[in-house]
């Protein structure tokens, strides 16, 4: 059966993009059919998997100037991971993010029912913010998870999350499951950032680290996957790829 | 010569820093048992009784919706208490 996950937190510069990435191409690799559906106007997702120019993006798929599959795109470096994209220049979601998705706040779920259909697991990508397209896109969602940096403005932002969230599913009537967290950037050198994870640790949700890792961003400038960029022959660090196999193994359940 | 580094026993032991404390209460709120959702019923009624309704209600300070909650539970606690 497929699954839909969102990575969210209204908050900007937590890891959602590449978190979103690095865990669509740990699904990918592991072999199954994977969408990763960028959902976010600034097409950050899509300019990282993607060189090149295309004639479709997701707001054209959800205005039905196309169809889906006339969207969607095969990631030859990555058997099996697929890419539903968005223009960061040029392209129409922000304006369809602007108007008319207040008149269809369930055409996410839409798109997502049709898919399941074709991906085993699809991941949305969404933009820091909780406007209309976030808010359908969260409900489109079987799971969100949120990433989160150790720090005090991301847990003012998880509190304002946790809140936001259970208006939107009582007024969109969703059941969208919201019980695991990732702490991003985890220094344990840091003593605020080990205090955070003990907090977080105690509390009801399932919490999971990813450490400082300079080879995300480096795999991102190559338009690689960070599980196959490699740098003098080094990649990411042994507890970094033990932290994606964790989150991996846990959220397609 | 050489000595070892004394602590200095003035010294204040450092607090929980403000994003120690942030996180020890919101984890610890988000761990407490919450409140039950409630859901949509729906029924039709009579609308001559509806307004007698709404009127007893509005009196007691209640809308529609707080008020049939209110004299369920009433008519539940009674029940209970008959049976």
């Amino acid at each position: 059966m497929s699954k839909t996950v969102s990575f969210h937190l209204q908050k900007g510069g937590v890891g959602k993009t590449t978190i979103s990435g690095t865990i669509a191409s740990q699904s990918a690799l592991n072999g199954y059919t994977t969408l990763l559906v960028d959902v976010d106007p600034q097409g950050n997702a899509s300019s990282w998997f993607y060189e090149g120019e295309l004639e479709w993006e997701l707001s054209d798929v959800l205005q039905g100037k196309c169809f889906v599959q006339d969207a969607i795109l095969e990631i030859p470096s990555i058997p099996n991971l697929f890419l539903l994209p968005t223009f960061g220049i040029g392209g129409g979601l922000k304006q369809y993010a602007e108007t008319k998705i207040a008149d269809e706040p369930y055409v996410i779920q839409d798109l997502v029912k049709e898919l399941s259909e074709t991906f085993d697991r699809i991941i949305l990508d969404l933009s820091p913010g909780l406007g209309k397209l976030e808010r359908s896109s969260l409900i489109a969602s079987d799971e969100i998870i949120t990433p989160m940096t150790p720090e005090v403005f991301s847990l003012d932002g998880l509190e304002i999350f946790i809140d936001e969230l259970e208006k939107i599913k009582k007024n969109l009537r969703s059941p969208v499951k919201h019980n695991k967290i990732i702490i991003n950037s985890f220094d344990e050198r840091i003593r605020q950032h080990k205090d955070i994870y003990e907090a977080a640790l105690s509390g009801s949700f399932t919490v999971f680290k990813i450490p400082v890792d300079p080879v995300f961003r480096k795999a991102q400038e190559h338009n690689m996957p960070p599980q196959l960029y490699r740098a003098r022959g080094r990649g990411l660090k042994p507890i970094t790829v033990k932290a994606i196999e964790a989150i991996d193994s846990t959220i397609w359940r | 010569m050489i000595m070892a580094l004394k602590k200095n026993p003035e010294t204040i032991e450092v607090e929980d820093s403000m994003s120690a404390k942030k996180a020890k209460q919101l984890f610890k709120h988000d761990s407490k048992p919450k409140k039950e959702n409630k859901i949509l019923t729906t029924f039709s009624i009579e609308p001559s009784f509806k307004r007698d309704l709404e009127e007893m209600f509005s009196e007691m300070g209640l809308g529609w919706a707080a008020g049939i909650r209110f004299a369920l539970k009433e008519f539940s606690k009674k029940h209970a208490d008959e049976v």
